[in-house]
């Protein structure tokens, strides 16, 4: 939970840094998104464990892009998405659902500040690791 | 929309799973001991590899052979007389080829000066499913016999040499394979059921403990844990309550077991995925896939250890047991239907492991 937590927090950095208005439905849509990601790896037709390796592997290609270069603040970005549904099918639906709102808040609040270039490549590393342990967590399951 | 269409048709693609029913894929394990009966000489011996287009390749195994017989078995236990008729002759090939020494007896390979521990190991193990099969008994001092020659191969550390040299009369030091380890760690956990009592316990846990550590010296370390069926069937055949190292390992093997299949699977899904994901196995190794995580559901049965794995294991193992019967071939010419061919050509042991494997999963299917 924690580190579904986290990792939102890191995914939703762009946002942030933004100051864009729609950080604020930024919530209700990643509470709700890990809230149907079984349902969301069923309807794909994709087992829990591959959903996870392919989440770790877009976590980990877009946290390396987004230290080098800024992500364009969008809510439903591939490591968002990524992040949400993974962790919702690593830790279940509602813990992620509750990660993914607090973690939406937690952005929401942070956004009064300014956002150092430091704080915005620890987040991509953040992203990059949770990838990689997202894929092996799901290479690692039956 | 490009990187979604390469997300989905690369990263992660459909897992195609067949539904199959527990009859369905009877009929397929029957089809394929056909196509055995088919391929078999006058002396018991097998079409060892058949090309489509050019026929009989040629070449022999007897490890292979043994398991053949052991998997022709397997189904006539289900009632399959055709099965056992056909197994009974390649159980004749075999008997013509033991050497016994000293209380001990192997099957060697003709013209060998060495027996492989795999064959004689494979050889205890059909003769143990003819026994249960036919309700024979005539074969325990056999039975017996054979277990003391996979016995003396045993290290001091639990581990199997995997060869005999006749000549020198002594155990080849130093070699030990990820094969022959786990048909005799199988071999002696099933005489310990059939004859309990009678020591074959002790040399069976000091096996698997040895399987278990990953520190046996048979299995490459950069792939541990080996995807090692023969294992899996052991641990769930044990009489003993497993360790929590055992059942450590008998989980990591389940979690090999299943990101084989769902690979599989995703192969299936479309050119590029498969591209990707390096073709299709061969049908003895997907065989291998679901006969390991079969034996594994069965041993999550009893072990409340492995409970919270035991519906990913009969799903996998199903779509495995799928993706067998969608691939076995249907034609009805000679040496065709009722095998499974890669690149054009099969072996006899794709027969050997598909029987197992549809065997194994339609138990899971009737559960």
């Amino acid at each position: 939970m924690l580190a579904a937590f986290v990792v939102l927090v890191a995914a939703l950095e762009p946002l942030r840094r933004a100051r864009v208005d729609h950080r604020l439905w930024a919530v209700p849509m990643v509470a709700g998104l890990a809230a149907i990601s079984h349902e969301l790896a069923a309807l794909l037709h994709v087992s829990s464990p591959s959903a996870r390796i392919a989440a770790g592997a877009v976590l980990s290609v877009t946290g390396n892009v987004r230290f080098v270069r800024d992500a364009p603040p969008v809510v439903l970005s591939p490591d968002v998405v990524a992040a949400t549904m993974g962790y919702g099918l690593m830790v279940g639906a509602g813990k992620a659902a509750l990660a993914g709102a607090l973690a939406g808040l937690a952005v929401v609040c942070l956004n009064r500040r300014s956002a150092p270039t430091t704080l915005s490549r620890l987040a991509a590393v953040v992203v990059v690791f949770a990838g990689v342990g997202l894929a092996v967590h799901g290479i690692n399951d039956v | 929309m490009v990187g979604v269409g390469v997300l989905r048709g690369v990263v992660v693609p459909v897992e195609v799973c067949p539904d199959v029913a527990a009859p369905r894929a009877l009929a397929a394990a029957a089809a394929a001991a056909d196509w055995l009966g088919r391929a078999q000489h006058p002396d018991g011996s097998f079409v060892y590899r058949h090309d489509r287009q050019r026929g009989d390749l040629g070449g022999y195994h007897v490890v292979r052979h043994a398991g053949v017989t052991l998997a022709l078995y397997q189904l006539a236990e289900r009632g399959d007389g055709r099965a056992l008729a056909t197994a009974d002759r390649a159980m004749a090939w075999m008997r013509q080829r033991l050497v016994e020494r000293r209380g001990w007896a192997a099957l060697v390979e003709p013209g060998s000066d060495e027996a492989q521990l795999g064959a004689t190991a494979l050889l205890a193990a059909a003769l143990l499913e003819r026994r249960a099969a036919t309700g024979d008994t005539d074969d325990d001092l056999l039975l017996r016999a054979l277990g003391r020659f996979v016995v003396q191969l045993q290290e001091p550390d639990g581990a199997f040499l995997d060869r005999y040299d006749l000549s020198r009369d002594r155990p080849v030091p130093g070699g030990r394979s990820a094969y022959s380890r786990g048909e005799a760690f199988w071999a002696v956990t099933r005489l310990d059921r059939v004859f309990p009592g009678e020591g074959w316990r002790r040399v069976a846990i000091r096996a698997s403990h040895v399987i278990a550590s990953g520190h046996d010296g048979a299995e490459p370390a950069w792939f541990a844990p080996w995807p090692d069926q023969w294992s899996a069937y052991a641990l769930g055949d044990a009489g003993w309550r497993l360790s929590t190292a055992e059942v450590a390992y008998a989980r990591r093997l389940a979690e090999r077991f299943g990101l084989e299949l769902r690979v599989e699977s995703q192969r299936e899904s479309n050119p590029v995925a498969r591209l990707v994901r390096g073709g299709r196995i061969v049908g003895a190794g997907l065989g291998v896939e679901v006969e390991g995580m079969s034996a594994l559901w069965r041993l999550a049965g009893r072990d409340r250890r492995l409970a919270d794995l035991r519906p990913a294991m009969a799903i996998r193992a199903r779509c495995g047991a799928g993706l067998l019967v969608r691939r076995q071939e249907r034609s009805g010419r000679h040496l065709v239907g009722g095998a499974w061919y890669h690149r054009g050509v099969t072996q006899m042991d794709d027969q050997q492991h598909g029987i197992s494997a549809l065997l194994a999963a339609a138990a899971i299917g009737a559960d």
